[in-house]
Protein backbone atom coordinates (compact mmCIF):
# COMPACT_ATOMS: atom_id res chain seq x y z
CA UNK A 1 0.00 0.00 0.00
CA UNK A 2 1.06 3.52 -0.63
CA UNK A 3 1.16 5.97 1.63
CA UNK A 4 -0.14 9.69 0.18
CA UNK A 5 0.06 12.86 2.09
CA UNK A 6 -2.62 15.73 0.49
CA UNK A 7 -0.86 19.30 1.49
CA UNK A 8 -3.51 21.93 0.50
CA UNK A 9 -3.76 25.83 1.95
CA UNK A 10 -4.60 28.93 0.27
CA UNK A 11 -2.05 30.40 -2.19
CA UNK A 12 0.45 32.03 -0.68
CA UNK A 13 0.14 29.85 2.70
CA UNK A 14 3.65 28.01 2.69
CA UNK A 15 2.92 25.08 1.21
CA UNK A 16 6.27 24.59 -0.63
CA UNK A 17 8.30 25.66 2.04
CA UNK A 18 6.99 23.57 4.21
CA UNK A 19 6.66 20.80 2.22
CA UNK A 20 10.71 21.62 0.96
CA UNK A 21 11.90 20.78 4.86
CA UNK A 22 9.10 18.21 5.57
CA UNK A 23 10.76 16.09 2.74
CA UNK A 24 14.21 16.68 4.18
CA UNK A 25 12.30 15.04 7.49
CA UNK A 26 10.05 12.28 5.45
CA UNK A 27 11.30 11.06 2.56
CA UNK A 28 9.32 9.78 -0.45
CA UNK A 29 9.27 8.35 -3.75
CA UNK A 30 6.66 10.92 -5.64
CA UNK A 31 6.01 14.65 -5.47
CA UNK A 32 3.06 15.63 -7.52
CA UNK A 33 3.16 19.74 -7.50
CA UNK A 34 -0.03 21.32 -8.70
CA UNK A 35 0.17 25.09 -9.85
CA UNK A 36 -3.16 27.14 -11.04
CA UNK A 37 -0.91 28.84 -13.39
CA UNK A 38 0.38 27.42 -16.69
CA UNK A 39 3.68 28.18 -15.83
CA UNK A 40 4.83 26.39 -12.59
CA UNK A 41 7.30 27.75 -9.88
CA UNK A 42 6.85 25.38 -7.13
CA UNK A 43 8.43 22.64 -8.90
CA UNK A 44 11.52 24.22 -9.86
CA UNK A 45 11.37 25.31 -6.33
CA UNK A 46 10.83 21.69 -4.66
CA UNK A 47 12.89 20.16 -6.76
CA UNK A 48 16.32 20.41 -4.83
CA UNK A 49 14.52 19.34 -2.03
CA UNK A 50 12.66 16.11 -3.34
CA UNK A 51 16.43 15.22 -5.39
CA UNK A 52 17.56 15.16 -1.80
CA UNK A 53 14.77 13.29 -0.58
CA UNK A 54 15.43 10.56 -3.27
CA UNK A 55 12.00 11.40 -4.91
CA UNK A 56 10.44 12.48 -8.30
CA UNK A 57 8.80 15.54 -9.30
CA UNK A 58 5.73 15.59 -11.26
CA UNK A 59 4.46 19.36 -12.19
CA UNK A 60 0.38 19.60 -13.06
CA UNK A 61 0.44 23.07 -14.08
CA UNK A 62 -2.80 25.01 -15.36
CA UNK A 63 -5.79 24.70 -13.12
CA UNK A 64 -6.87 23.00 -10.01
CA UNK A 65 -6.00 19.05 -9.43
CA UNK A 66 -9.57 19.09 -7.85
CA UNK A 67 -11.37 19.97 -10.98
CA UNK A 68 -9.53 21.10 -14.43
CA UNK A 69 -6.85 18.89 -14.00
CA UNK A 70 -8.27 15.82 -12.06
CA UNK A 71 -7.49 13.40 -15.14
CA UNK A 72 -3.58 14.67 -15.16
CA UNK A 73 -3.66 13.13 -11.17
CA UNK A 74 -5.00 10.63 -11.86
CA UNK A 75 -3.24 9.15 -14.93
CA UNK A 76 0.29 10.29 -13.23
CA UNK A 77 -0.65 7.80 -9.98
CA UNK A 78 -1.95 5.30 -11.88
CA UNK A 79 1.29 5.61 -13.83
CA UNK A 80 3.17 5.16 -10.40
CA UNK A 81 1.19 2.17 -9.09
CA UNK A 82 1.91 0.32 -12.69
CA UNK A 83 5.30 1.13 -12.07
CA UNK A 84 5.43 0.25 -8.68
CA UNK A 85 3.51 -3.08 -10.11
CA UNK A 86 5.81 -4.11 -12.79
CA UNK A 87 8.68 -4.27 -10.44
CA UNK A 88 10.35 -0.75 -11.12
CA UNK A 89 9.36 0.52 -7.41
CA UNK A 90 9.46 -0.48 -4.63
CA UNK A 91 5.63 -1.74 -3.75
CA UNK A 92 5.05 -0.05 -1.02
CA UNK A 93 6.10 3.88 -0.15
CA UNK A 94 4.76 6.96 0.27
CA UNK A 95 3.50 9.86 -2.05
CA UNK A 96 3.42 13.75 -1.20
CA UNK A 97 0.59 16.00 -3.19
CA UNK A 98 0.60 19.21 -3.03
CA UNK A 99 -2.17 20.81 -4.28
CA UNK A 100 -2.57 24.81 -5.71
CA UNK A 101 -3.74 27.25 -3.34
CA UNK A 102 -7.40 27.20 -5.01
CA UNK A 103 -8.27 23.73 -4.90
CA UNK A 104 -11.03 21.58 -2.98
CA UNK A 105 -9.53 19.03 -0.91
CA UNK A 106 -12.25 17.11 -0.75
CA UNK A 107 -13.11 17.02 -3.75
CA UNK A 108 -9.68 15.32 -4.40
CA UNK A 109 -10.48 12.57 -1.28
CA UNK A 110 -13.46 12.06 -3.09
CA UNK A 111 -11.60 11.29 -6.46
CA UNK A 112 -9.06 8.99 -3.84
CA UNK A 113 -11.77 7.22 -2.67
CA UNK A 114 -13.94 6.32 -5.92
CA UNK A 115 -11.00 5.10 -8.15
CA UNK A 116 -10.77 1.49 -7.29
CA UNK A 117 -6.66 1.05 -8.57
CA UNK A 118 -6.32 4.38 -6.46
CA UNK A 119 -8.75 3.27 -3.41
CA UNK A 120 -6.77 -0.08 -3.61
CA UNK A 121 -3.24 0.63 -3.67
CA UNK A 122 -3.31 4.08 -2.03
CA UNK A 123 -4.20 5.01 1.09
CA UNK A 124 -4.57 8.62 2.17
CA UNK A 125 -2.89 8.72 5.46
CA UNK A 126 -3.07 12.85 6.38
CA UNK A 127 -4.70 15.67 4.77
CA UNK A 128 -2.18 19.11 5.78
CA UNK A 129 -3.70 22.37 5.70
CA UNK A 130 -0.77 25.13 5.79
CA UNK A 131 -2.65 28.43 6.89
CA UNK A 132 -0.65 32.01 6.65
CA UNK A 133 0.67 32.79 10.37
CA UNK A 134 -0.09 36.32 9.53
CA UNK A 135 -3.10 37.02 7.22
CA UNK A 136 -4.43 33.23 7.84
CA UNK A 137 -7.58 34.91 10.05
CA UNK A 138 -8.54 37.22 7.87
CA UNK A 139 -8.95 34.45 5.14
CA UNK A 140 -10.88 32.62 7.55
CA UNK A 141 -12.81 35.10 7.74
CA UNK A 142 -13.69 36.45 4.32
CA UNK A 143 -13.19 33.11 2.25
CA UNK A 144 -15.67 30.37 2.62
CA UNK A 145 -12.96 28.19 0.48
CA UNK A 146 -10.07 28.12 3.21
CA UNK A 147 -12.16 27.61 5.69
CA UNK A 148 -13.34 24.19 4.11
CA UNK A 149 -9.93 23.16 3.26
CA UNK A 150 -9.14 23.93 7.22
CA UNK A 151 -12.10 22.17 8.11
CA UNK A 152 -11.40 18.72 6.71
CA UNK A 153 -7.69 19.26 7.78
CA UNK A 154 -6.17 16.19 9.59
CA UNK A 155 -3.14 18.49 10.55
CA UNK A 156 -3.02 22.43 10.33
CA UNK A 157 0.48 24.27 9.91
CA UNK A 158 0.56 28.14 11.19
CA UNK A 159 3.67 29.46 9.21
CA UNK A 160 5.42 32.34 9.59
CA UNK A 161 5.45 31.99 13.62
CA UNK A 162 9.04 34.14 13.20
CA UNK A 163 6.96 36.95 11.66
CA UNK A 164 3.67 36.82 14.11
CA UNK A 165 3.09 39.26 16.79
CA UNK A 166 2.76 38.22 20.41
CA UNK A 167 -0.56 36.41 20.41
CA UNK A 168 -1.07 36.40 17.27
CA UNK A 169 -0.25 32.69 16.61
CA UNK A 170 -2.59 31.65 19.62
CA UNK A 171 -5.46 33.59 18.35
CA UNK A 172 -5.41 32.18 14.84
CA UNK A 173 -4.96 28.61 16.56
CA UNK A 174 -8.41 29.37 18.23
CA UNK A 175 -10.10 30.57 15.32
CA UNK A 176 -8.51 27.39 13.62
CA UNK A 177 -9.67 25.34 16.27
CA UNK A 178 -13.49 26.90 16.08
CA UNK A 179 -13.39 25.05 12.06
CA UNK A 180 -12.26 22.06 13.20
CA UNK A 181 -11.67 20.83 16.77
CA UNK A 182 -9.47 17.45 16.03
CA UNK A 183 -6.87 18.62 14.41
CA UNK A 184 -3.33 18.25 15.40
CA UNK A 185 -2.33 22.03 15.45
CA UNK A 186 1.63 23.14 14.94
CA UNK A 187 3.17 26.11 14.13
CA UNK A 188 6.20 26.52 11.47
CA UNK A 189 9.11 28.92 10.68
CA UNK A 190 10.59 27.92 7.02
CA UNK A 191 8.94 24.36 7.73
CA UNK A 192 10.58 24.00 10.94
CA UNK A 193 7.59 23.09 13.58
CA UNK A 194 7.16 23.65 17.31
CA UNK A 195 3.75 23.21 19.33
CA UNK A 196 1.39 26.09 19.37
CA UNK A 197 -1.66 26.19 22.17
CA UNK A 198 -5.11 28.12 21.56
CA UNK A 199 -5.69 31.48 22.95
CA UNK A 200 -8.21 30.83 25.32
CA UNK A 201 -10.76 32.31 25.54
CA UNK A 202 -10.97 32.13 21.97
CA UNK A 203 -11.54 35.52 20.11
CA UNK A 204 -14.92 35.82 18.45
CA UNK A 205 -14.94 36.38 14.70
CA UNK A 206 -17.50 36.74 12.28
CA UNK A 207 -17.53 34.24 9.43
CA UNK A 208 -19.07 36.86 6.54
CA UNK A 209 -18.79 34.70 3.35
CA UNK A 210 -20.76 32.39 2.55
CA UNK A 211 -19.58 31.71 -0.73
CA UNK A 212 -22.15 33.84 -2.65
CA UNK A 213 -20.97 37.39 -2.18
CA UNK A 214 -18.67 37.45 -5.57
CA UNK A 215 -18.64 35.39 -8.13
CA UNK A 216 -14.90 34.59 -8.38
CA UNK A 217 -13.11 35.12 -11.81
CA UNK A 218 -9.48 33.56 -10.80
CA UNK A 219 -7.49 33.89 -14.13
CA UNK A 220 -3.75 34.24 -14.12
CA UNK A 221 -1.25 35.52 -16.54
CA UNK A 222 2.96 35.65 -16.78
CA UNK A 223 4.77 38.34 -17.15
CA UNK A 224 8.49 38.07 -19.08
CA UNK A 225 11.19 40.28 -17.22
CA UNK A 226 14.50 41.49 -19.08
CA UNK A 227 17.79 40.59 -17.52
CA UNK A 228 19.33 43.94 -15.51
CA UNK A 229 14.61 45.07 -14.54
CA UNK A 230 15.18 47.73 -11.99
CA UNK A 231 14.22 46.76 -8.50
CA UNK A 232 13.40 49.83 -7.53
CA UNK A 233 10.51 49.85 -10.33
CA UNK A 234 9.56 47.00 -9.85
CA UNK A 235 9.03 46.55 -6.65
CA UNK A 236 7.04 50.19 -6.21
CA UNK A 237 4.66 48.50 -8.68
CA UNK A 238 4.29 45.61 -6.65
CA UNK A 239 3.46 47.49 -3.66
CA UNK A 240 1.42 50.20 -4.86
CA UNK A 241 -0.94 46.90 -6.85
CA UNK A 242 -0.81 45.20 -3.45
CA UNK A 243 -2.12 47.97 -1.37
CA UNK A 244 -4.50 48.74 -4.52
CA UNK A 245 -6.24 45.37 -4.73
CA UNK A 246 -5.62 42.95 -1.72
CA UNK A 247 -8.42 41.19 -1.97
CA UNK A 248 -8.14 40.47 -5.70
CA UNK A 249 -3.93 40.27 -6.53
CA UNK A 250 -4.61 36.72 -4.72
CA UNK A 251 -0.76 35.74 -5.58
CA UNK A 252 2.56 36.81 -7.49
CA UNK A 253 5.02 34.69 -7.48
CA UNK A 254 8.47 34.50 -10.12
CA UNK A 255 12.08 35.78 -10.44
CA UNK A 256 13.12 39.30 -10.46
CA UNK A 257 16.42 39.44 -12.60
CA UNK A 258 17.96 42.68 -10.84
CA UNK A 259 21.13 44.09 -11.72
CA UNK A 260 22.16 42.57 -8.16
CA UNK A 261 21.13 39.15 -9.00
CA UNK A 262 18.16 36.95 -9.42
CA UNK A 263 15.40 37.17 -6.38
CA UNK A 264 12.51 35.01 -5.59
CA UNK A 265 9.46 37.62 -4.84
CA UNK A 266 6.54 36.50 -3.67
CA UNK A 267 3.53 38.62 -2.76
CA UNK A 268 -0.22 37.26 -1.01
CA UNK A 269 -3.05 39.46 -1.34
CA UNK A 270 -1.49 42.78 0.32
CA UNK A 271 1.01 41.25 1.92
CA UNK A 272 4.87 40.91 0.01
CA UNK A 273 6.96 38.10 1.29
CA UNK A 274 10.87 38.95 2.18
CA UNK A 275 12.75 38.75 -1.04
CA UNK A 276 15.44 35.62 -1.24
CA UNK A 277 18.18 34.68 -3.50
CA UNK A 278 16.79 32.84 -6.62
CA UNK A 279 17.50 29.00 -6.34
CA UNK A 280 19.05 28.31 -10.16
CA UNK A 281 17.35 26.16 -12.53
CA UNK A 282 13.67 28.56 -12.58
CA UNK A 283 12.86 30.46 -15.84
CA UNK A 284 12.86 34.31 -14.79
CA UNK A 285 9.49 36.39 -15.43
CA UNK A 286 6.11 36.48 -12.48
CA UNK A 287 3.20 34.77 -12.31
CA UNK A 288 0.28 36.42 -11.27
CA UNK A 289 -3.06 34.84 -10.13
CA UNK A 290 -5.84 37.44 -10.02
CA UNK A 291 -9.34 37.79 -9.28
CA UNK A 292 -11.73 39.83 -11.10
CA UNK A 293 -8.40 41.80 -12.84
CA UNK A 294 -7.99 42.10 -16.27
CA UNK A 295 -4.58 40.16 -17.12
CA UNK A 296 -3.98 42.40 -20.09
CA UNK A 297 -4.72 46.02 -17.78
CA UNK A 298 -1.83 44.19 -15.11
CA UNK A 299 0.55 43.20 -18.02
CA UNK A 300 0.11 46.83 -19.10
CA UNK A 301 0.49 48.49 -15.98
CA UNK A 302 3.94 46.59 -15.73
CA UNK A 303 4.87 47.55 -19.23
CA UNK A 304 4.39 51.05 -18.50
CA UNK A 305 5.87 51.52 -15.14
CA UNK A 306 8.57 49.13 -15.34
CA UNK A 307 10.24 50.00 -18.23
CA UNK A 308 13.55 48.29 -17.62
CA UNK A 309 11.61 44.88 -17.70
CA UNK A 310 11.20 45.19 -21.26
CA UNK A 311 13.51 42.87 -23.17
CA UNK B 1 -11.22 45.77 4.94
CA UNK B 2 -13.41 45.10 7.51
CA UNK B 3 -13.26 46.04 11.28
CA UNK B 4 -12.46 42.58 13.05
CA UNK B 5 -9.16 42.70 10.39
CA UNK B 6 -5.86 44.88 10.74
CA UNK B 7 -5.17 46.87 7.98
CA UNK B 8 -2.55 44.69 6.24
CA UNK B 9 0.94 46.08 6.28
CA UNK B 10 3.96 45.11 5.57
CA UNK B 11 6.59 43.88 8.71
CA UNK B 12 9.82 43.62 6.77
CA UNK B 13 11.36 46.04 4.64
CA UNK B 14 11.42 43.92 2.17
CA UNK B 15 12.49 46.54 -0.58
CA UNK B 16 15.56 46.92 1.39
CA UNK B 17 15.93 43.11 1.58
CA UNK B 18 15.92 42.92 -2.11
CA UNK B 19 19.35 45.60 -2.31
CA UNK B 20 22.71 44.50 -2.06
CA UNK B 21 22.95 44.27 2.02
CA UNK B 22 26.05 46.80 1.59
CA UNK B 23 26.31 51.00 2.39
CA UNK B 24 26.63 51.36 -1.17
CA UNK B 25 24.23 49.04 -2.28
CA UNK B 26 21.78 50.36 0.00
CA UNK B 27 22.52 54.26 -1.42
CA UNK B 28 22.04 53.25 -5.11
CA UNK B 29 18.69 51.15 -3.94
CA UNK B 30 17.21 54.77 -2.06
CA UNK B 31 18.40 56.86 -4.92
CA UNK B 32 16.86 54.19 -7.60
CA UNK B 33 13.56 54.31 -5.29
CA UNK B 34 13.41 57.80 -5.34
CA UNK B 35 13.55 58.47 -9.59
CA UNK B 36 11.15 55.54 -9.48
CA UNK B 37 8.87 56.85 -7.36
CA UNK B 38 8.83 60.55 -9.18
CA UNK B 39 8.37 59.28 -12.41
CA UNK B 40 5.33 56.98 -10.65
CA UNK B 41 3.94 59.70 -8.77
CA UNK B 42 3.89 62.48 -11.43
CA UNK B 43 0.81 62.68 -12.36
CA UNK B 44 0.12 63.18 -8.86
CA UNK B 45 2.62 66.56 -8.76
CA UNK B 46 4.70 64.54 -6.27
CA UNK B 47 8.55 64.77 -6.34
CA UNK B 48 10.51 62.14 -4.38
CA UNK B 49 14.07 63.52 -3.32
CA UNK B 50 16.88 61.11 -1.51
CA UNK B 51 19.27 63.29 0.15
CA UNK B 52 22.98 62.60 0.29
CA UNK B 53 24.05 61.32 3.65
CA UNK B 54 20.86 60.81 5.12
CA UNK B 55 18.72 57.36 4.64
CA UNK B 56 15.26 58.65 4.38
CA UNK B 57 13.16 60.17 1.47
CA UNK B 58 11.49 63.67 0.76
CA UNK B 59 8.51 63.44 -0.70
CA UNK B 60 7.18 67.25 -1.94
CA UNK B 61 4.20 68.27 -3.31
CA UNK B 62 4.00 70.99 -5.84
CA UNK B 63 2.85 73.47 -3.32
CA UNK B 64 5.94 72.47 -0.75
CA UNK B 65 4.31 70.42 1.41
CA UNK B 66 6.53 67.82 2.36
CA UNK B 67 6.46 63.95 4.02
CA UNK B 68 9.86 62.12 5.15
CA UNK B 69 9.60 58.73 4.84
CA UNK B 70 12.43 55.93 5.45
CA UNK B 71 11.10 53.32 3.99
CA UNK B 72 8.79 52.03 0.66
CA UNK B 73 5.57 51.04 2.49
CA UNK B 74 5.52 54.12 3.76
CA UNK B 75 5.24 55.94 0.57
CA UNK B 76 1.66 55.11 -0.17
CA UNK B 77 0.65 56.67 3.26
CA UNK B 78 2.82 60.26 2.25
CA UNK B 79 0.94 60.22 -1.19
CA UNK B 80 -2.40 59.75 0.29
CA UNK B 81 -1.56 62.58 3.41
CA UNK B 82 -0.44 64.70 0.81
CA UNK B 83 -2.81 64.68 -2.37
CA UNK B 84 -5.77 62.80 -0.41
CA UNK B 85 -5.67 60.27 -3.36
CA UNK B 86 -4.71 56.54 -3.60
CA UNK B 87 -2.83 55.55 -6.67
CA UNK B 88 -5.36 52.74 -8.44
CA UNK B 89 -2.58 51.22 -11.05
CA UNK B 90 -4.79 49.78 -13.69
CA UNK B 91 -6.33 52.69 -14.38
CA UNK B 92 -3.43 55.67 -14.14
CA UNK B 93 -2.64 56.61 -17.36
Amino acid sequence: MIDATLVSGFLGAGKTTWLAEHLRRQPCDLVVVNDFADQGVDDALLREAASAAGARVEPIVGGCLCCDRADDLRRVLHADIGRRHRGEAARDGRVVVETSGLAEPHRITRMLADDPVLRTNLSLRSLVVVVDGLGGRRLLRHRQGVRGQVSLADRVVLSRADLARHGELEELAATVRRLNATAELVASTLGAEQPVTPAEPAVADVFDDDGTAAEPDVRSCRVDLAEGTSWAEYALRLDTMCRAYPERLLRSKGIVPTRDGRLLVQSMGGDVATPVPAPPGVDTGMVFVLDRIDPDALVRSLRTHVPSARA
Amino acid sequence: MCAQCRAPGSRVDWYAAGAPDTLAGRRTARTELAAAATRQLAPLGLRVDAHPGSMTLTVRSATGRTVVVTRLDELAGAVRALTGRTIDPLREP
